[in-house]
């Protein structure tokens, strides 16, 4: 999984009916270089399919593949990208050298 | 598989529920001269493994379902052994 802060959602007129109930959100991943920053982020965004519903400004985690997929069993569903967790607190402190 | 040092932790109460009581690690990706590599990710880790330690990472996501006894669970990731 990784670290990635909700910067909205995007709303479909018409969707793939196993997606009923799914929000989809976009998400920027947070990169090392950022992770401690007063700014995460800096990532590529995607969208990342959410049924936990945090708001604009969170932070997450999220799975990519084919595990983005595991909650909808035992239906399918086209997702690649879910939201795992909402992240309450981060302890990070990388090595400085 | 890849190879990871672990650099923090993270604590979460709204999350999927196959993840209730996992331990939820920061690790980041190395190369093989030791230089980091790629975003860091969040990994399950049942070894418990400490600040600073560098891991062997699983990708495989039926082992993460099998050890978290969830076939729902969204996480592939999982800490399978520390490196000497």
């Amino acid at each position: 999984m990784r670290l990635g802060v909700v910067r909205g959602n995007v709303v479909l007129s018409l969707a793939d009916p196993s997606l009923a109930g799914t929000r989809l959100l976009i998400v920027e991943p947070i990169t090392a270089e950022r992770l401690s920053s007063e700014n995460p982020g800096g990532g590529k965004q995607l969208i990342v399919a959410d049924r936990l519903g945090p708001d604009v400004g969170e932070l997450i985690a999220f799975v990519e593949g084919r595990e983005g997929a595991n909650p909808y069993w035992p239906g399918r569903a086209p997702v690649d990208a879910y939201c795992s967790l909402i992240v309450d607190q981060i302890d990070y402190t990388p090595p400085t050298d | 598989m890849f190879i990871a040092r672990i650099d923090g932790s993270i604590t979460s109460t709204v999350k999927h529920k196959s993840l209730d009581g996992c331990s939820l690690l920061i690790a980041q990706r190395l190369n093989a001269d030791g230089s980091a590599t790629g975003e860091p990710q969040i990994v399950i880790d049942p070894m418990r493994s400490g600040r600073g330690a560098r891991v062997l990472v699983s990708t495989d996501g039926d082992l993460a379902r099998q050890m978290l006894r969830d076939k729902t669970t969204p996480t592939r990731l999982v800490v399978i052994g520390i490196l000497d």
